[in-house]
């Protein structure tokens, strides 16, 4: 555990995840953060063209406590760019190992390991001072099990700043998870984002704090 | 499994010297809009991300001297080193290569081209 806690907050040193926009411009590298009530996830990824990135994932999570390590695609299914607003639909797979999380007082993995595979698509629309997004997600975890995750964001930005300016939006997003114990949440959060930047911080209905980043190189 | 992760992140980070860490040495400040050669109308953009795409895609190129991304008017200025030209064509590629649109090019010498629709 104390292995996986050092590699994110070492992440978080260098740069920081919001999962929306997986793939970027051609060469270009991304760090994207994110840890809410659900997971600590880390996904750092190659644009190797206009419509594929290629990385690694890693994702602990938090309610059946152990980790997946794999490789992610992503693509770009389509884009739509309009005069004033973008929209995009993404599609993504995984596929890795899930390792148990280690038992500090046996010290031995009681669950031993299991190949994992993720499933996701995500599509979203946004002008400059309007942002919608959907995503649907399925993570099937061998011995670990499997579960389905659906979250919807709206966002809008108080204010329209001009390049290089300091971008805030206010946001809530919303979660289901069937099989989880704790099946829906919201979470209200503020995005702001500057350059290669964008940090989000929130809260969820239970307390539970969010805290994303990314960041472009 | 194991070795096939271990394939990709090898081959993944073997990519890493590549222009994505590269020193930016070109100019992109506002003071761009003055001294462009070429202004280009985008669609799609809006957000700083999209400034930051357009910017280096476009100054991976030799002939290009500087760029500046402006949300507010939705343009794209890019100036030319001395002597250097840059055709309509290959501008409407590298905005897409960049993930945007091409509105319309216009050029100092006022001349304008407005790509076909699907561009």
């Amino acid at each position: 555990m104390r292995c996986v806690t050092t590699l994110f907050a070492s992440l978080a040193l260098v740069s920081g995840i919001a999962e929306a926009r997986p793939v970027s411009y051609p060469d270009a590298w991304t760090v994207m953060l994110r840890n809410d009530v659900y997971q600590n996830s880390a996904h750092i990824h190659y644009t190797l063209d206009t419509q594929h990135s290629l990385g690694l994932r890693l994702r602990y999570d938090r309610e059946g406590d152990f980790v997946f390590t794999g490789a992610q695609l992503n693509r770009l299914f389509k884009r739509w760019n309009k005069v004033d607003s973008q929209a995009n639909l993404y599609g993504r797979i995984a596929i890795g190992q899930v390792t148990d999380n280690l038992d500090e007082t046996e010290l031995r993995l009681t669950r031993g390991n299991d190949e994992g595979l993720f499933l996701g698509i995500s599509g979203d629309w946004e002008t400059r001072r309007y942002f919608v997004s959907a995503a649907a997600e399925h993570w099937e975890s061998g011995r670990f099990g499997e579960f389905s995750s659906f979250h919807g964001r709206l966002g809008v930005a108080p204010y329209v700043a001009n390049t290089g300016a300091l971008h805030s939006w206010i946001m809530v997003e919303g979660h289901h998870r069937p099989e989880s114990n704790d099946k829906v949440a919201a979470t209200a959060l503020l995005r702001f984002f500057k350059g290669p930047s964008l940090l989000e911080v929130g809260v969820d209905d239970k307390g539970e704090p969010l805290l994303n980043y990314i960041h472009r190189f | 499994m194991r070795l096939l992760i271990t394939l990709i992140t090898a081959a993944t980070l073997s990519l890493a010297p590549t222009a994505g860490f590269a020193k930016d040495k070109k100019m992109n400040g506002p003071e761009v809009v003055e001294m462009a050669d070429i202004s280009v109308g985008l669609s799609g953009l809006v957000c700083d991300f999209c400034s930051i795409a357009l910017n280096k895609t476009f100054k991976k190129r030799d002939e290009v001297r500087g760029t500046y991304v402006d949300l507010d008017t939705k343009l794209l200025s890019v100036a030319l080193n001395e002597g250097e030209t840059l055709a309509n064509e290959e501008i409407v590629k590298l905005v897409k290569k960049a993930g945007y649109s091409t509105t319309k090019i216009t050029r100092k010498d006022g001349s304008e081209f407005i790509p076909p629709a699907k561009s």
